[in-house]
C-alpha cells in the first residue's frame, strides 16, 4: 500500500507492518532516518518511570547479537553518522544522520541497534550509572527541571506524570525482566514506523528499507490503554532551590492532545503570550511592568493530554506579585481582542494583531522545518505512530489560517483561566532543599 | 584543488583509508556556488539560493566586535549593536510583530552578527523596518538605560550558567589585556559610564558600507533580492572597513581556574590555545575536534563507555582572529573531579606522544565530513557559517574548499600537529561546581 506525504513524499507499509515514509528534499549529501516505537514513559508497570528510558540507553549505546558495544559504535563513526535516540511519554524515537551514500549500511545499524539488542549485565549497570548523572544535570538547570516538576504534578496520580529519565532509585531497581517484557512486547514491526528524508532518490531508499526491514517479525501493536487524568490536585506553590541569581516562575496548565480538535488554538495560544520578539506576556511584563527578564512559553503535546508551561525569569522580590498579576491577566483572556478586527472603527489603526502575529510565526517555523531533514523525519515518524485518523488532515498551516478569535477566547477560559495551574517558583539556596 | 589530485597527492598507505571516506567524499559538490555582487555604496552581499522553504534568512556581518572596546571601556560594541535594533516607533514594532520577523544580535570577539529571519514575503518589508534605526539611530538617555539593564541582566545569566562561566575564564587566561578577555556585555562599572556620545560615534562608525557584509539564504532570485537589499541597505553610509588594534595571546603556563557554584554535578573544561584562524589551521582544528568529541565512539566517549566518568561531554572548536580555542567540557560528580583531570591528562599525553592511527583518522575525517555538511541543513545554518568564515577573514568560499582540504590532510601532518597543539603550556583547567579549592 503507498500513500502520499504532502509535498514529494511517500508512505508504505511493509508485509510486516511497519510503516515507512520517504520525503525527498534539496541540500548538502546527508540522509535522515527516524525510526519511531510506540513505547514511553507511560508503559511499564513502574510508577516511577525507570524501565523505558533504561532500555532505549542499552538498545542506543549497548552489545547487539552481532558485536560488542565498542565494535557497533565504531562501525557507526566509521560511517561518518551520527546516532541519537530520546524518550518521551508516548514513544521512543531512534534517529540517525549519515552520508547520503551510506544509507543502506545506515538502515542496517539502525535495525542491529534496535532489533538485535543484547546487552549484559555490566552495560545494565553501567547505564545506570549514567542515568542518574543525566538525572543530576536535569535538577541542576532551572530551564530543564522546572518543566519536569511542573508535568509530574499537572498530571499527578496518570502515567504520564513518570519523569522521562526515571527515577534514580527507581532505575536501579530495574532487572533484566522487566526491560525483556517491554522488548518483547513493544518492539515489533506494527508498532514502529520508520522516516528517511534528505536528497535521497526515493525508489531507492524504499527498496533499501524493504531490503533490510522485511524480516523484522510482524504482530499487532499491544494495546496501550491509559486511565482518564484525574481532577488536577488543588496546591499552593512548589518551591525548589538552586544555585541562581534570579527566580524562575513556572505556570503550567493542562491542555489539548494531539489529535485534540483545539490543538492549533492552543498553538497559536503558545505563541501569542510567549513565544516571537514580543509576545503579549513580555509586553505586559519586561517592557511594561519591567518585572521579568527572561520568558519563555512551550506547548507539550501528548499522545493523550498536554501541557503548557509558561517559565518567567524574575527578581525574587517579586515573585509573588507576578503570580498574582499572571492570574489576573491569564482570567481576562477570554474576553481578550486578539484580532484587529475586534476593534471597532479607527481604533483598529492602533491596535496590534496578536492573532495575525501568531498565525505568521507558525507559517515561518512551518517552512523552517522543511529545511532539516532530521527534523522532517522525526516529525513524519512521530505522525504516523500517533496521528489517528486514517487519512492525513488538512495541513497545519490551513487549519490555522482557519482559527479565529473567537476560537481563541473559548480557549483561553477553557484552559487558562481559574485554578487550573501547578505554580513553581526555583530560586537561591542549597539544591534539594 | 580537483579531486582527483586531492588523491594522487595522498601516499599509499593512506589509500587504503581513503577507500574508507564516507560517500559523501565522492559525491557532487556541495553547496552550490552564491551570487556575489556589491550595492553602490559598496556594500557586499553573498546570496545562497535555497528553495527548500519559502523563508528568507539575512545575516548582517558586522566587522569589528568586541575587540573595537577601547581599554576601559568594555561593552561598549554589544550596547551600540544592542540599541541599533531597538526599533523606537511603536506602530514599526507592532507591525513586526504581526509579520512574525525575528531578529537576534550575536557579539563576538573579532565581528557581530545581526540575524533577521522571516518569510520571504515579508522580507522587503521587515528590512525597511529594521535598517531604519542601523542607519540613523534613536538614542535617548531612556533607551540607553533600557538597554544597559538589558546587558545587566545577561551579565547575572553568564555568571549563573556554568558553561558560559567557563568559557569567559578561558577568554580571561588565552587574551588577558586584550578587549576579548571580558565578558562581551561589560561590567557594571563600565556600563554605567558610557553616554551618547560614545554609543553614537561607534554606531556610525560600524554601520557604514565597508564595514558590513550580509550573506543571505533565500528562495528569492539574486536580482529581486538585490533590489531589495539596495533599497535597505543602500541608505548605509559609505565608510571605511573597522579593524581591531592586533593583539597577541598570553604566554602560558595558566594556573587552574574555579567558579563555585552549588551544583550537584562538576563542570569539568580543559582548552587549548590553537594557532589564529586562517585557511590552513582551520582543517586539523576541525578534525581534532571530531576526533576528541563529535560523535560515538570519539577519544571523550571512553568517559562514558569505558570510566563511567562523565553522561555529558564535548570537544568545541572556536576560531578567532587572534588566537583560536579548543575547549573539552564534561560533567561529573565532584569526588570524581581528580580522576576526571587524570584521564584528561592521560588522554592528551597519549595523542601528543603516539598520535593516531590510520583508521581512527579516517573515522575523524568522517565525523568531521559530516559536521561540516550539517552547517549547510538550514538557510540560517549556511549563512550563519559563511558569515563566521568571512568575519575571520577567511572569505566564504572556504566552504567551497573544506571536504577537499580536509582529504588532504595527511596521517603524518595530523599527528605532527597534535604534538604542536597540545602542549600544557597552552593549556587552561578550569571547573565550575561545589567545593572551596
Amino acid at each position: 500500500m503507498t500513500a502520499r506525504l504532502r509535498g514529494q513524499g511517500r508512505i508504505i507499509t511493509l508485509d510486516n507492518g511497519l510503516r515507512a515514509a520517504f520525503q525527498e528534499k534539496a541540500g548538502p549529501p546527508l540522509a535522515a532516518v527516524a525510526l519511531a516505537v510506540g513505547i514511553g514513559a507511560r508503559d511499564g508497570d513502574d510508577a516511577a518511570g525507570g524501565p523505558v528510558h533504561l532500555l532505549e540507553h542499552l538498545l542506543l549505546f549497548g552489545s547487539s547479537r552481532q558485536r560488542p558495544a565498542a565494535e557497533k559504535t565504531a562501525a557507526i563513526r566509521r560511517l561518518g553518522a551520527q546516532i541519537n535516540a530520546h524518550t518521551d511519554h508516548d514513544l521512543m524515537t531512534f534517529e540517525i544522520l549519515l552520508p547520503v551514500g551510506e544509507l543502506e549500511s545506515g538502515l542496517r545499524i539502525l535495525k542491529e541497534t534496535v532489533f538485535e539488542s543484547c546487552f549484559s549485565e555490566d552495560e545494565m549497570r553501567q547505564e545506570k550509572r549514567i542515568i542518574r548523572a543525566e538525572t543530576n544535570q536535569i535538577h541542576d538547570d532551572p530551564g530543564r527541571l522546572g518543566p519536569t516538576v511542573a508535568l509530574q504534578e499537572l498530571f499527578s496520580g496518570h502515567p504520564y506524570s513518570r519523569p522521562l529519565s526515571g527515577a534514580p532509585d527507581a532505575v536501579d531497581a530495574v532487572g533484566p525482566d522487566a526491560l525483556r517484557a517491554l522488548l518483547r512486547g513493544h518492539f515489533i514491526a506494527g508498532n514502529c514506523a520508520l522516516a528517511v528524508a534528505g536528497p535521497v532518490d526515493s525508489r531507492q531508499a524504499e527498496a533499501q528499507v524493504r531490503a533490510v526491514f522485511a524480516d523484522l517479525p510482524a504482530g499487532d501493536p499491544p494495546r496501550r490503554t491509559l486511565p482518564a487524568l484525574p481532577p488536577l490536585r488543588q496546591q499552593g506553590e512548589l518551591k525548589r532551590r538552586l544555585d541562581v541569581q534570579q527566580s524562575h516562575l513556572f505556570f503550567a496548565f493542562r491542555a489539548p492532545a494531539y489529535n485534540h480538535p483545539d490543538r492549533r488554538v492552543l498553538d497559536v495560544l503558545n505563541h501569542i503570550l510567549g513565544r516571537g520578539i514580543n509576545p503579549m506576556l513580555a509586553g505586559i511584563f519586561r517592557h511594561g511592568q519591567c518585572v521579568v527578564s527572561g520568558l519563555e512559553s512551550n506547548y507539550f503535546v501528548l499522545a493523550r493530554g498536554g501541557a503548557l508551561v509558561m517559565h518567567f525569569t524574575t527578581a525574587p522580590a517579586n515573585v509573588h506579585f507576578l503570580k498574582n498579576q499572571l492570574e489576573k491577566r491569564l482570567g481576562q483572556l477570554a474576553a481578550f481582542r486578539f484580532s484587529r478586527a475586534d476593534f471597532p472603527g479607527v481604533q483598529q489603526f492602533a491596535a496590534g494583531d496578536f492573532l495575525e502575529s501568531a498565525r505568521n510565526q507558525l507559517r515561518w517555523s512551518g517552512e523552517e522545518f522543511k529545511e532539516s531533514g532530521l527534523d522532517m523525519a522525526v516529525a513524519i515518524a512521530r505522525y504516523l505512530l500517533l496521528h489517528e485518523e486514517a487519512e492525513a488532515g488538512s495541513p497545519a498551516a490551513k487549519e490555522i489560517d482557519a482559527i479565529s478569535a473567537n476560537d481563541l477566547r473559548r480557549c483561553a477560559g477553557l484552559y487558562l483561566s481559574g485554578e487550573k495551574f501547578v505554580w513553581l517558583t526555583i530560586s537561591a539556596g542549597e539544591a534539594g532543599q | 584543488m580537483s579531486r582527483s589530485n586531492a588523491v594522487f597527492r595522498l601516499p599509499a598507505p593512506l589509500l587504503a583509508a581513503l577507500a574508507l571516506l564516507p560517500l559523501w567524499a565522492r559525491a557532487g559538490s556541495w553547496p552550490e556556488a552564491p551570487a556575489r555582487f556589491e550595492l553602490e555604496n559598496g556594500l557586499a552581499v553573498i546570496c545562497f539560493a535555497d528553495g527548500n522553504s519559502s523563508n528568507s534568512v539575512v545575516q548582517i556581518l558586522v566587522n569589528g566586535g568586541q575587540r573595537l572596546d577601547a581599554p576601559g571601556q568594555p561593552g561598549l560594541a554589544c550596547l551600540a549593536l544592542n540599541l541599533s535594533l531597538q526599533v523606537p516607533e511603536p506602530q514599526d514594532v507592532r507591525r513586526l510583530m504581526e509579520m512574525g520577523a525575528v531578529h537576534a544580535l550575536a557579539v563576538f570577539p573579532d565581528y557581530a552578527l545581526i540575524t533577521i529571519q522571516c518569510q520571504s514575503v515579508f522580507l522587503e518589508e521587515t528590512l525597511k523596518l529594521l535598517t531604519r534605526q542601523m542607519a540613523a539611530p534613536l538614542l535617548t538617555g531612556l533607551r540607553i538605560d533600557a538597554a544597559k539593564a538589558r546587558l545587566k541582566n545577561l551579565l547575572k545569566q553568564e555568571r549563573e550558567r556554568p558553561l558560559e562561566a567557563m568559557r569567559l575564564a578561558q577568554r580571561q587566561a588565552f587574551f588577558a589585556g586584550s578587549a576579548a578577555a571580558g565578558s562581551v556585555f561589560g561590567n557594571d562599572a563600565s556600563l554605567a559610564a558610557f553616554g551618547k556620545k560614545e554609543i553614537s560615534a561607534l554606531q556610525r562608525s560600524l554601520f557604514a558600507a565597508k564595514n558590513i557584509v550580509l550573506l543571505v539564504a533565500s528562495d528569492m532570485n539574486a536580482a529581486a533580492l538585490r533590489e531589495m537589499l539596495a533599497g535597505s541597505f543602500g541608505r548605509f553610509p559609505a565608510g571605511p572597513m573597522q579593524v581591531a588594534p592586533p593583539a597577541a595571546p598570553a604566554p602560558g603556563p595558566f594556573p587552574t581556574g574555579r567558579v563555585t557554584l552549588q551544583t550537584s554535578q562538576v563542570l569539568v573544561t580543559a582548552a587549548f590555545l590553537l594557532p589564529a584562524a586562517s585557511r590552513e589551521s582551520m582543517i586539523p582544528a576541525a578534525l581534532l575536534e571530531a576526533l576528541l568529541g563529535k560523535g560515538v565512539a570519539s577519544r571523550l566517549w571512553a568517559l562514558r563507555s569505558r570510566h563511567d566518568l562523565a553522561y555529558a561531554f564535548d570537544a568545541e572548536y572556536t576560531a578567532l582572529k587572534q588566537g583560536s580555542l579548543l575547549s573539552i567540557a564534561l560533567k561529573t560528580s565532584p569526588a570524581r573531579l581528580e580522576e576526571a583531570r587524570a584521564f584528561l591528562d592521560a588522554l592528551f599525553a597519549d595523542l601528543r606522544e603516539n598520535g593516531v592511527s590510520a583508521t581512527e583518522f579516517a573515522a575523524a575525517q568522517a565525523v568531521a565530513g559530516t559536521e561540516f555538511l550539517k552547517n549547510g541543513e538550514s538557510k540560517n545554518q549556511i549563512s550563519i557559517f559563511a558569515a563566521h568564515l568571512e568575519g575571520l577573514g577567511l572569505g566564504a568560499g572556504f566552504m567551497d574548499e573544506f571536504i577537499s582540504r580536509l582529504q588532504c590532510l595527511t596521517l603524518a601532518e595530523f599527528n605532527l600537529y597534535l604534538k604542536r597543539v597540545l602542549q600544557s603550556q597552552n593549556r587552561f583547567d578550569a571547573a565550575a561546581g561545589p567545593g572551596n579549592e
